[in-house]
């Protein structure tokens, strides 16, 4: 009963906001609830039988934590999770009054959550996670986290307070450096690159400037990779499938969903099910998804930091004939995008977005031919999308997330779930 | 005027955690738009920096400048000797931290942080410090400032007052390309303001 009054009135914001704007009405809700009701998220949280998983890092969370949702339902388990875009604490608030009962129920025997690196930290601090994943630690968002080392220490905090198993990145130097952080009593479980798969593959770990630590042995380790399909060794088991995304970022994100997958499930855990829904699995939206808008075959990259927009960028396939780059709001000091190294891209369309300036000067200094600068990002989107069909049959978005955002409101297409498998 | 520039920036592996190296890619465009050749070589410490025309240091983790300063235990006053000759030099975030108070005598204290787009007098970056020192001085023909990132494509002035100071170029000769480049400056000045 106590958290009632300001569950219902999360509800009447969210459907009032959703009058107003169509497919809107996350953010809100869970800001207001959070003021009203602090303690909610803890006590939801510290209510599932199971405890919870905690899957954290710089890069990779929305995948790997979809992936690991769809194997363990799969395996007939009821999960509460959040959606993408709902990875900080009010977006976990939002997610209750989407999700749970008046009461605050929500339903699921274990929750598995995407948490934002700072987040994980402060929520572990009161409820602590049965198990935490940590992907990775890139250089991203040094305008709040300041400094790479810092993330790391946020992330050992994290893996600290998990009761349970700690599965770590065994390629990423920084998750060797938390594993000696953590006393002898924590459980830790290893995925990783097989020594031929790592090779010419470049994940942009953040260096950690110590003396460089030997690998650890992983249990779940990746083979081989042939554009999506990967071949993977999961506890003396090997098995193969397809992953929804191309690109070795997805891969490293299915080795941490299997491991995590086969914690959560201990014996229960069947690996020919977890590939087969690996393989069936479309991608988390705006990661690569393929969707046609208007008559047009758009594939839509989200690029959120340097290593993101890298690492997307060395995997657009051939040369791309028409191009929107759009740089947003979320992006409060776009200096990292001239860390990024734009050789692959020879032509962008249309540049725009809210630093539609800055996206302009570095690629333009960059010698990428770039046709339009609109800072008008709806115009932008309308005249992108009524370019001529490219012959390759496909147009490019790369976006950042509030750019994401907007763009899909625009278009109407705001379900985060309503992505198809290509 | 010379006809090929050499401009070199220290360690860009680690100490280009902003995008500082975006600084001479902006020069090098700049010159090649006034027909003037320049070349970007990337330094580790050891070089003979009397042979480069202009020397950027960019801004790198506590780590890294640790592992950097270890290995060449030499490289802030080789720096400092440069400055002292005239050279022209860029030192961005902590590396300006390390060089004013060598340079100037002026201690660099440390205060409550600051991540946000500044104007300093006229010029416009992104600061992300504790650092309480200033935030754009002059020392000589070095530049030593907290605003990092691609300062010099968002304030062309900027750079063409390098270039042209330095004699590289003449910067009076314009063009539509740089007329547009800098609009977009402009733009990207203006809309640090509104976020």
């Amino acid at each position: 009963m106590r958290y009632l009054p300001a569950l219902l009135i999360g509800r009447l914001i969210r459907f009032a906001v959703r009058l107003v704007r169509p497919g809107g009405g996350s953010a809100l809700p869970g800001l207001v609830v959070s003021k009203l009701a602090p303690s909610l998220v803890y006590k939801t949280l510290s209510s599932f039988p199971d405890g919870y998983v905690a899957i954290t890092g710089t890069a990779g969370k929305s995948t790997t934590t979809k992936m690991v949702v769809a194997i363990v339902r799969a395996h007939e388990v009821e999960v509460f999770t959040n959606p993408s875009t709902a990875n900080i604490e009010q977006g976990f608030f939002s997610t209750i009054v989407r999700t749970g009962d008046l009461f605050g129920k929500v339903p699921g025997t274990i929750a598995i959550l995407e948490m934002d690196e700072a987040h994980a930290a402060s929520v572990a601090k009161r409820i602590q996670p049965t198990t935490s994943v940590i992907l990775n630690v890139l250089e991203d968002q040094l305008d709040r986290f300041v400094d790479p080392a810092l993330v790391r220490e946020t992330l050992t905090s994290v893996a600290q307070q998990t009761t349970g198993t700690v599965l770590l990145n065994a390629d990423d130097q920084n998750c060797i450096l938390i594993e000696r952080a953590l006393g002898k009593s924590s459980h830790v479980e290893w995925f990783g690159f097989s020594r031929n798969a790592s090779l010419d593959v470049d994940l942009q770990y953040a260096p950690t400037y110590e003396k460089e630590l030997i690998r650890p042995d992983s249990s779940v380790t990746l083979f081989s990779q042939n554009e999506r399909q990967v071949t993977v060794d999961v506890f003396g088991k090997q098995v193969s499938f397809h992953l929804p995304t191309r690109g070795a970022h997805f891969a490293l994100d299915a080795l941490a969903a299997l491991a995590t997958a086969k914690e959560v499930l201990g014996k229960r855990f069947d690996l020919e099910l977890a590939a087969k829904v690996l393989d069936e699995l479309p991608p988390v939206f705006s990661r690569g998804e393929i969707r046609e808008i208007e008559g047009e075959q758009v594939e839509f990259i989200l690029v959120q930091n340097p290593a993101s927009f890298q690492l997307n960028l060395d995997n657009i396939q051939g040369k791309p004939e028409q191009v929107l780059v759009a740089i947003g709001r979320d992006v409060h000091d776009p200096s990292w995008l001239w860390t990024v190294d734009f050789k692959k891209l020879h032509h962008v369309s249309i540049v725009s977005g809210f630093n539609y300036a800055d996206a302009a000067l570095v690629l333009k200094y960059n010698d990428v031919r770039v046709d339009h600068v609109e800072s008008d990002y709806f115009k932008a989107i309308d005249n992108f999308l009524s370019l001529p069909k490219p012959s390759v049959g496909i147009k490019t978005v790369l976006y950042s997330a509030d750019a994401m955002r907007r763009l899909r409101r625009y278009k109407g297409f705001t379900d985060p779930e309503d992505v198809n498998r290509v | 005027m010379s006809n090929s520039i050499r401009l070199g920036a220290i360690s860009p592996s680690h100490l280009n955690l902003n995008g500082d190296l975006g600084n001479l890619l902006v020069l090098t465009k700049r010159l090649a738009w006034r027909n003037v050749r320049s070349s970007i070589e990337h330094l580790d410490g050891s070089e003979d920096l009397s042979q480069f025309d202009f020397i950027l240091v960019g801004h790198g983790s506590s780590a890294a400048w640790k592992q950097l300063l270890d290995s060449r235990s030499d490289l802030l006053n080789k720096l400092v000797e440069f400055v002292e000759r005239d050279g022209a030099l860029m030192a961005v975030a902590s590396a300006a931290d390390k060089l004013i108070p060598l340079l100037t005598g002026v201690e660099v204290s440390r205060g409550a942080r600051v991540s946000e787009f500044m104007n300093v007098d006229g010029v416009v970056g992104y600061k992300n410090s504790e650092s309480q020192g200033p935030d754009l001085v002059w020392h000589k023909n070095a530049l030593l400032t907290q605003l990092h990132g691609p300062l010099l494509a968002k304030n062309p002035l900027l750079a063409d007052q390098i270039i042209q100071n330095n004699e590289w170029a003449d910067v009076s000769l314009e063009s539509s390309y740089v007329t547009e480049i800098d609009e977009l400056a402009m733009q990207s000045r203006k809309i640090a303001f509104e976020h």
